[in-house]
């Protein structure tokens, strides 16, 4: 009995010892590597910095001449030829430094050392590296080169991009997304909207940061989205239309709101009373007599936003006659339609009900009429 | 400027990103200009005390004391309030330029950056100072 307690507490502290050591052999490597991969940064950015920076040639400032790449290929040479010359391990390391230190410069460069860079990534064949990751089996694999791609401006990329928009992990078709639409600009967003299945809401956000910059450029592309089979990518079209407030896209989103039905229809409405196009009149009061009440508030909303008094008899009909929240919709609108408006929101008190008389005060109490007039509506 | 009138300039560099740090650095040398570094505001102000400069450069986002913190603070001081500061970083709100430019900054670059916009700046900003 004592024989096996021994031999098991023996097993037990040699395990401990065994562990103990790994986790110091561990510290030891990562320190080891993190010293070295610092001091390769270091290197690396000193080595990049004449190329990036350095004094440029007046004859090849033109980044679209052959010239041009043949300087910055000549500049990078002998760093290049170093690397080349290194065994395998090494140059794997030294590689993947110089790599990430290109990375981050992406992160602050502009301009014409940006090009530069662009050129680097070409020259040193790291576009090369990540188009092959594109075809990775590993699906992390694939998101990362299409992150890469995007902030190496790799033009070359673009088609292997489109490709991965139908790819089965929706990171990888959310980061081949966002990678086509920073290297090729608004002229590839209308093929993207129309390869792009359903987005989620996370990928609709880091989709508007770029989309939203593009401004009235992005909008032919957004309209041409809005014939996607998908809603989510119909509703980040008709989001996006709304924020760029060009008028432009007004008859095309009264087309789209004639025929979507309840959300889409509802948030086509609201983005028309942004646009605040008279156009938009009739399918607005249209959209007053929807079945659903989210249609019924947005169209009272967007009818405010437009402004325009001969709206205002039919504001007054749902000010009356309508769920609490058109009302509410209805009575803030009127409020809004300067004269006519408050004309009309004032011969409604009588008639009103209850819920209608609070919701007319409520509207002219927010649109700061002093609450001496208020009192002689109620008497 | 030519050459000649930039030689001896010094001009300190508050930037606690290396990479940003050894961009303009090296544009700055290059260009001909003195080159002192620190990685936060204390240690700018510990350069200024002991050297005189003709332009700093910093970022507002650094650690133990920020770009904004040193502004203030050498906006306060008779000896340095009236050495030209240019504002480089990625803050990029309108409001935060405002703010910026509000607390005594002579220019505001946001990055990314181009080294060569960088450097039109700073030599506008010391002619301005020079005359």
């Amino acid at each position: 009995m004592i024989t096996i307690v021994l031999i098991v507490t023996g097993l037990v502290g040699l395990l401990v010892i065994v562990v103990a050591t790994g986790l110091i052999a561990q510290k030891i490597t990562v320190r080891i590597h993190t010293a070295r991969d610092l001091r390769l940064d270091e290197l690396y950015r000193q080595k990049l910095d004449p190329i990036l920076v350095g004094e440029d040639n007046p004859e090849t400032r033109d980044p679209d001449t052959p010239g041009y790449r043949r300087v910055v290929e000549t500049a990078c040479h002998p760093l290049l030829t170093e690397l080349e010359d290194m065994w395998i391990l090494r140059r794997r390391v030294h590689r993947a430094a110089l790599k990430r230190v290109m990375l981050d410069m992406c992160r602050i460069l502009a301009g014409d050392s940006r090009v530069r860079l662009v050129h680097v990534f070409e020259v040193a064949g790291f576009v090369q590296d990540e188009l092959r990751d594109l075809e990775s089996r590993k699906w992390w694999k694939r998101a990362s080169a299409c992150r890469n791609l995007a902030l190496m401006g790799a033009a070359d990329a673009a088609e292997s991009l489109v490709h991965l928009l139908n790819d089965d992990e929706e990171d990888v078709r959310t980061e081949a997304a966002l990678a086509l639409i920073t290297i090729s600009g608004a002229r590839s967003l209308d093929s993207l909207l129309m390869h792009l299945n359903e987005i989620s809401l996370w990928t609709s956000v880091r989709l508007s940061n770029i989309v939203l910059p593009m401004g009235s450029e992005a909008v032919p592309a957004l309209v041409e989205g809005l014939r996607s089979r998908h809603p989510s990518i119909q509703r980040f079209c008709v989001e996006m239309l709304g924020e760029i407030e060009d008028v432009t896209a007004c008859n095309p989103l009264i087309r789209f709101s004639r025929k979507a039905t309840g959300e889409l229809r509802s948030k086509a409405l609201l983005t028309l009373g942004k646009l605040g196009s008279e156009k938009a009149k009739r399918v607005l009061l249209d959209g007053l007599e929807d079945s659903v009440e989210s249609t019924r508030v947005s169209a009272a909303v967007a009818l405010g936003r437009l402004g325009s008094p001969d709206t205002a008899p039919f504001l007054s009909d749902h000010l009356l006659h309508d769920t609490v929240s058109v009302r509410l919709a209805a009575g803030r609108s009127l409020a809004m339609i300067h004269r006519e408006g408050r004309r009309i929101l004032a011969q409604s008190y009588r008639p009103a009900d209850a819920i209608g008389r609070r919701v007319i005060l409520q509207s002219l109490d927010e649109l700061g009429v002093p609450e001496k007039k208020l009192r002689e509506f109620e008497r | 400027m030519s050459l000649f009138e930039v030689m001896h300039q010094k001009i300190l560099v508050v930037e606690d990103d290396p990479s940003v740090q050894s961009v303009v650095c090296f544009k700055l040398k290059s260009s001909g200009f003195d080159v002192i570094k620190a990685e936060n505001g204390e240690e700018a102000l510990e350069q200024l005390n002991k050297t005189r400069v003709d332009l700093v450069l910093v970022d507002l986002m650094m650690p133990v004391m920020s770009g904004k913190e040193f502004l203030v603070t050498i906006k306060k001081r008779a000896r340095m309030k009236d050495i030209p500061v240019i504002i480089l970083t990625g803050k990029t709100l309108e409001k935060e330029v405002i703010e910026g430019l509000a607390l005594g900054a002579d220019d505001y670059i946001k990055k990314p950056f181009s080294p060569a916009e960088l450097m039109a700046r700073i030599h506008n900003v010391l002619s301005r100072v020079r005359h």
